[in-house]
């Protein structure tokens, strides 16, 4: 490795001239410099934005989603963007005088509720609403237009002897078949044919509901005992093949991605900067050696002994932020020790030195704040490309597991079902790269307004 | 030079011995071995094939395998203890597996490996070598043909129109993680799907094959070569030689290819080392995606299945491309730009 | 960054871009000069295959995905599926596995005949002879002999050999003790061929699955001059010398099996698909994609679980059942456990709704288990069957001591990593929970991982699959006899061991069948096993195949099939 190679790799032009202008005006004018630009701002407000709903996730997930991340709506998978679920949790009840009153989810006017009828109450309540000319008839082109999960299986259709529908070529591969049962005459589909098709609650749901609700666990409520059913909410972004709310999951993922990418860019940053900073500051036959070893380093194929890493010891959520971490420190230990090396020839390190100031802390308490403009800028950029390798390792199946899920991970279980399900892939391919492009953005406009020679 | 070279090559066998001696200590730790089978047979036998039986290295710590029950294992001749570290004896030495391992490394053997009976992992790896290669290097290529281009193109059209289309898809290129772009990719081209139906979802029997993972994997790097160059570009542009030359009254091309076009260059070649080895690890998940018969897929699940003679083969494979490509590249720079001191470090 | 260099001049551009290339030149042929240009070959050939296809006539090669790279070619050492795809088709034993349907009452409906053309059992049903036919060739022109097969299990069966399924052969007569090296004299070992178109074979015990047997890859005959001739190397596509209605032509690690049809194969006349291309693609999902693109016929063996509700919905969707029972299996070891009590495993057995788990959250891909041999196993049902009881689970916690699961730790259940365990067992974690107020853990670890802490008996509750290897309730319930190797729970019942063994050596086929019964039973009743449900195999089969005939161990063979 050459010096000349040294100061090129990974860093932006300009940094080898020093900036050595006086530290408060320096900062003032930086700042000025990044608020003036739009697309690292628009970034920061996006990173700050996502950063938020990260760690307001767990208000968020009962006040906004109304989802939980583990939450599994089973029986109908994958759900498209703006089908609804009856979320598990947080039961928000409909108002048990309005449509959901006693008597019209008491079908048979028995008295008593049981969880058939509360089943069969949400399956009206669906059809009502994908039956948009309220005809109480479903016709093709509603129940194309709904955002209807596709039936689970087989056995959750309508057979063909109460289907009347007439063939139509123009649907959807998957949902073709429905209506290729009856070549007859223009069809309607009731209520009653439907089936499972918009069933928002399977059995087993529905008795958790009527168990929520059933004060004297006799296994059917009273009017008494009645206070309305929970409200089925969207799913706003679709749900994955588990029947998971995509929305909530994205907003937990958005907490381990940013985690990781924070933590792991902090593990680089302490030990490259140490590291930098010392080989710089003690210079000579230490700085050489220092030095050769991240040479050396630099030729290993770190990814590829983090994911022999992973795959031997799996699992640990610590070990993920070390071994990401410990990887991305080479680059910012050259910075430092550049920075370093030529900050230390300035006269307030002299100045430092005559009045017995300790090496370490003129390392700590001089150089590096002086250092400090290229390390942050260099730091904004780790962070994106740390989450890209944490995202990369749970793609493959070796980062983060269940219970808990990354948008890499995410984005593997979205490509399993890429065809039936392209939401899932999507939405956390979307979410990543944009929160990398803002991440990117804001580091290169920080970038621009610490370097004032970028600006001519 | 030939002292600077030398160095090189001396530190390069040190590199590779570490990484070796690191997977082989790696894989080791692992909770299971390459023996366990669900249906239970010949666990033992399995062992003594690949002379599992025996301690890792010079110097164990405790025992030296986990017992497997009914098994008869391989005891030293002579071993001896330094308070908690048991040393295995000199002359069983060369019995441990380390030993046996870099006995056969040294004749460029891999050994055998341990799922596919009677197959070597030379054999294996030699046949999937050839399609990671040509990915990477196809990939590279694809980068710099669109790279530089465009870095150029937005670097000489600086601040207009055009230049903010060129780096914003430059931009979205660096934030587009492949693994996401993949299967976009066969969502959109590939037969099948509701796409186009231009491409085969996966496999490689001929060069079409190759068009979708190459682009998945090239598009990142070509972004971030774009960017490069444009910032070289800016660099040069403000040059007093340049400025010479267009004061000079010279043609536009003739400034561009004759006095920036090798500065533009310098970082360009300098990143290809690094990009080249990132792209090696980013074909591990494209082939995955695209069901590429490379390295990379023999890499994951050798790991996962415990193949310890594959996982290690594969990993210095990896590392030799890597190493010799670092060289190369410095190598490239040190003739291309007459300031770097090789003498000196 | 970069500083001014000084005046460029075109010799060093062409240098540096002469660098540039060099840096490809030089890594490039190194390491894949000859291999390039096969692979531009067999592209070549493939890419003249595919323009074929695209005319749409009928195809002459049948396309099929393998879930993963065959181990071996060797019939004597393999064991698992992607190895018996192969195997299955480019050798042949002395009879040949035909469809597994509902009716057939004994082995002789499983098997066609295949060398032999036909058999003979003796009264006590532990001898069997073999009549070969004259016309079975190998491909280099040899017949095949009775010496083959006694050649073959000879080698299966020598001390050190690394044949996973050598216990197969202990049906023999001291094929067990000869495996172990306690007799070294092979012609004691029960298999004698008479002449070259006779063999002769006697059993230690009425063995009634043994035609199934031999109709299993174990059991092929093997080439013994080429053997040992090239030792080890003979499964190459070079050497290799088979007896199969197709021919090994050419093998692409990651990549493809090729095969051809055998014209010397002695029924070569009914076969009727030309060529087959066997395409390892171990990725399920990519394996529908290459379906959907059209470049396969077949997808061979599961679909995945997350496309499966759009996948069903399709006419070239076919589900066939599988001899193969997923279970949960308990570590009994530990006496400071509940566990180690009947009544408490009776109980988490009893509590579990196996209909809802495979209607609802399996979306109905698999079958509600009877009992823990599989209901599709033909000629034996189960008489004990599993219930969902709640307060029978109850009643028996709390005579356990643990009334309403009070006092009961936290017990763990593991499982390797996979979607399909994953929900299961999120399932029986709820189910335990609610129905008796048991509190659980899931633990999941990667494959291997998973199979040492089992071995090891280092779990407290395991997900668990078994796969039986032919169609009798004996390769399902050998497993929990004391110091099976895959018995892995530590149960062991005197009263179970003594029916198998009486079972074993019994040859009256309604007495058998009660022992194996009652010993079931006794599995089921305290035993280490709650079986969860019944496997199938849902796959895509392109519409225009005819002859594709259901067999429960997912075995299909391509002789069979043809192009519409």
């Amino acid at each position: 490795m050459n010096d000349r190679k040294r100061q090129t790799d990974g860093k932006p032009e300009g940094w080898d001239r020093a900036d050595l202008v006086e530290g408060t005006s320096l900062w003032q004018d930086a700042f000025r410099r990044l608020i003036k630009n739009q697309a690292a701002m628009t970034g920061l407000i996006i990173v700050v934005l996502m950063g938020l709903a990260a760690i307001l996730y767990e208000p968020i997930s009962m006040y906004g989603t109304n989802f939980r991340l583990d939450e599994q709506h089973q029986f109908i998978s994958a759900k498209p963007p703006g089908a609804r679920s009856v979320p598990f949790y947080y039961y928000d009840l409909m108002d048990p005088t309005g449509e959901a009153a006693f008597d019209a989810v008491d079908e048979d006017g028995n008295g008593q509720i049981t969880s058939r009828e509360i089943e069969q109450f949400y399956r009206e309540y669906e059809f009502d609403i994908i039956d948009t000319d309220g005809d109480g008839k479903l016709s093709f082109s509603e129940f194309v237009a709904a955002p209807l999960s596709r039936p689970s299986s087989l056995e959750n259709l309508p057979s063909c002897d109460v289907w009347d529908i007439k063939k139509q070529n123009a649907a959807p591969l998957e949902r073709r078949k429905l209506f290729m049962c009856d070549a007859g005459e223009d069809g309607y589909m009731t209520l009653r044919e439907t089936g499972d098709v918009v069933a928002l609650v399977n059995p087993s749901e529905a008795s958790t509901i009527l168990r929520f609700l059933d004060d004297n666990d006799d296994g059917a409520l009273t009017s008494e005992e009645y206070a309305g059913l929970p409200v089925p909410e969207t799913n706003w972004l679709g749900t994955d093949g588990l029947g998971r709310d995509v929305l909530t999951r994205l907003i937990y993922g958005a907490r381990i991605s940013l985690a990781v990418g924070l933590l792991a860019a902090f593990v680089s940053f302490v030990i490259g900067v140490s590291w930098g900073a010392t080989a710089g500051f003690l210079g000579g036959t230490v700085d050489n050696i220092m030095m050769r070893i991240v040479d050396t380093m630099y030729g290993l194929p770190f990814m590829i002994l983090v994911i022999l890493l992973m795959s031997v010891f799996g699992q640990s959520l610590l070990l993920l932020f070390v071994a990401i971490g410990a990887i991305r420190w080479l680059t910012m230990a050259r910075i430092v020790r550049g920075q370093v090396i030529s900050l230390k020839e300035q006269e307030f390190v002299e100045a430092a030195e005559t009045i017995g100031v300790s090496k370490t802390g003129i390392i700590f308490k001089h150089l590096i704040p002086n250092a400090l403009g290229p390390i942050i800028v260099y730091t904004t950029l780790m962070v994106p490309s740390v989450m890209l390798a944490e995202a990369f390792l749970s793609f493959l199946g070796l980062g983060i597991r269940a219970p808990y899920t990354s948008w890499g991970l995410m984005a593997s279980e979205g490509r399993q079902m890429m065809g039936s399900a392209p939401w899932v892939i999507l939405a956390s391919g979307g979410a990543l790269a944009v929160t990398l492009l803002s991440l990117n953005f804001l580091g290169d406009g920080l970038r621009d307004a610490l370097d004032p020679q970028t600006e001519d | 030079m030939t002292r600077y070279i030398l160095r090189r090559i001396v530190s390069s066998i040190f590199v590779l011995l570490v990484i070796v001696t690191a997977s082989l200590w790696l894989t080791r730790q692992a909770p299971s071995n390459p023996c366990q089978k669900e249906k239970e047979a010949n666990t033992c036998a399995c062992m003594k094939t690949f002379k599992l039986d025996r301690p890792t290295f010079p110097v164990w710590f405790g025992q030296a395998v986990d017992p497997v029950e009914g098994c008869q294992f391989w005891e030293p001749e002579s071993s001896f203890s330094l308070g908690p570290i048991n040393m295995v004896g000199l002359s069983d030495w060369g019995d441990t597996q380390y030993f046996l391992y870099m006995e056969q490394l040294v004749q460029g053997d891999l050994g055998p490996s341990m799922r596919n009976q009677n197959r070597t992992v030379n054999e294996l790896l030699g046949q999937a070598l050839p399609y990671t290669l040509q990915l990477g290097f196809q990939a590279l290529l694809l980068a710099i043909i669109i790279g530089i281009p465009a870095g150029m193109f937005a670097g000489l059209k600086q601040n207009t129109a055009a230049d903010y289309t060129t780096m914003t898809v430059a931009m979205v290129g660096v934030a587009v993680p492949n693994f996401v772009l993949g299967p976009i990719l066969i969502l959109l081209f590939a037969k099948g799907q509701q796409g186009l139906g231009w491409f085969d979802p996966g496999g490689w029997d001929t060069f079409k094959d190759s068009i979708l993972p190459t682009i998945t994997l090239a598009l990142y790097y070509a972004a971030y070569i774009a960017r490069l160059t444009r910032g070289g570009i800016l660099e040069m542009v403000r040059k007093d030689f340049v400025r010479t030359a267009r004061a000079k009254g010279l043609k536009e091309s003739t400034v561009v290819t004759r006095h920036t076009l090798k500065g533009t260059i310098l970082p360009v070649v300098s990143y290809l080392g690094p990009a080249f080895a990132a792209m090696l690890t980013g074909s591990v998940v494209v082939e995955q995606i695209f069901n590429l018969p490379g390295i990379g897929t023999y890499f994951v699940e050798s790991a996962l299945n415990r193949d310890y003679n594959m996982v290690i083969g594969a990993v210095i494979i990896y590392s030799s491309l890597l190493v010799a490509l670092n060289f190369v590249v410095d190598i490239a720079y040190t003739m291309i730009d007459p300031r770097v001191d090789y003498e000196d470090r | 960054m970069v500083g001014s260099v000084s005046r460029t001049s075109s010799p060093t551009s062409v240098a540096l871009w002469g660098l540039v290339a060099a840096v490809f030149l030089w890594v490039a042929p190194g390491c894949d000069s000859d291999q390039n240009q096969k692979s531009g070959a067999t592209a070549k050939a493939k890419g003249a295959e595919k323009a074929q296809k695209n005319q749409k006539p009928k195809p002459d090669t049948f396309r099929y995905a393998l879930a993963d790279d065959p181990e071996t070619f060797d019939t004597a050492k393999m064991s698992g599926a992607p190895e018996g795809r192969v195997a299955f088709n480019v050798f042949e034993g002395l009879l040949t596995p035909a469809q597994t349907t509902k009716g057939a009452e004994s082995t002789e409906d499983l098997v066609r005949p295949g060398v032999a053309k036909d058999w003979s059992v003796s009264d006590d049903g532990t001898t069997y002879t073999f009549n070969l036919r004259k016309d079975a060739k190998w491909s280099n022109g040899e017949p095949v002999t009775a010496e083959d097969f006694v050649y073959a299990w000879k080698r299966v069966l020598t001390p050190g050999f690394d044949a996973d399924y050598v216990q197969l052969l202990w049906v023999l007569k001291n094929g067990q003790a000869y495996s172990e090296g306690e007799i070294d004299d092979f012609s004691k070992v029960g298999v004698e061929a008479v002449d070259a178109q006779t063999l002769k074979v006697e059993l230690s015990h009425p063995t009634p699955y043994f035609l199934e047997l031999v109709a299993f890859y174990t059991f092929f005959p093997q080439p013994k001059d080429v053997i040992e001739e090239h030792g080890d190397n003979w499964t190459d596509s070079k050497h290799i010398v088979s007896n199969g209605p197709y021919l090994l032509e050419n093998y692409t690690t990651q990549q493809h099996i090729k095969l051809k049809k055998n014209p010397d194969y002695w029924n070569a006349d009914e076969v009727s698909i030309p060529k087959a291309e066997l395409r390892i693609i171990k990725d399920r999902n990519a394996v529908v994609n290459a379906f959907q693109a059209g470049d396969l016929h077949w997808t061979g063996a599961g679909l995945p679980i997350a496309q499966v509700s759009s996948l069903v919905m399709r006419d070239d969707y076919v589900r066939e059942p599988m001899l193969g029972t997923y279970y949960y299996r308990i570590n009994v070891t530990d006496e400071d456990s509940p566990l180690a009590n009947p009544k408490v495993r009776k109980a988490l057995s009893l509590a579990i709704d196996r209909r809802s788990i495979v209607k609802l959250t399996m979306k109905g891909l698999y079958e509600v288990p009877k009992g823990f041999v599989p209901s599709n196993l033909s000629g034996y049902e189960s008489t004990a069957e599993t219930e969902f009881n709640i307060s029978k689970a109850k009643k028996l916690l709390k005579e356990a001591g643990y009334p309403n699961g009070e006092g009961f730790p936290k017990t763990a259940v593991l499982y390797n990593t996979d979607k399909n365990h994953k929900v299961v067992a999120a399932n029986i974690q709820n189910m335990w929970s609610k129905n008796l107020g048991i509190e659980v853990e899931l633990v999941n670890t990667e494959w291997k991982t998973y199979l040492e802490r089992v071995d090891n008996l280092n779990y407290e509750i395991a997900r668990a699959g078994w796969i039986g290897d032919y169609n009798d309730p004996m390769t399902f319930l050998n497993l929990w006899v004391t110091g099976n190797g895959n018995n892995d729970t530590g149960w062991s019942n005197e009263e179970y061991d003594s029916l198998i063994q009486e079972a074993k050596r019994e040859s009256d086929r309604e007495k058998r069948k009660k022992l194996l019964q009652k010993a079931e039973a006794i599995l089921l009743e305290e035993g280490p096993v709650i079986p969860i449900y019944e496997y199938s195999s849902n796959m895509l089969l392109d519409e225009r195949i005819q002859g594709f005939k259901p067999h429960n161990r997912n075995i299909h063979l391509i002789k069979d099939l043809s192009f519409k």
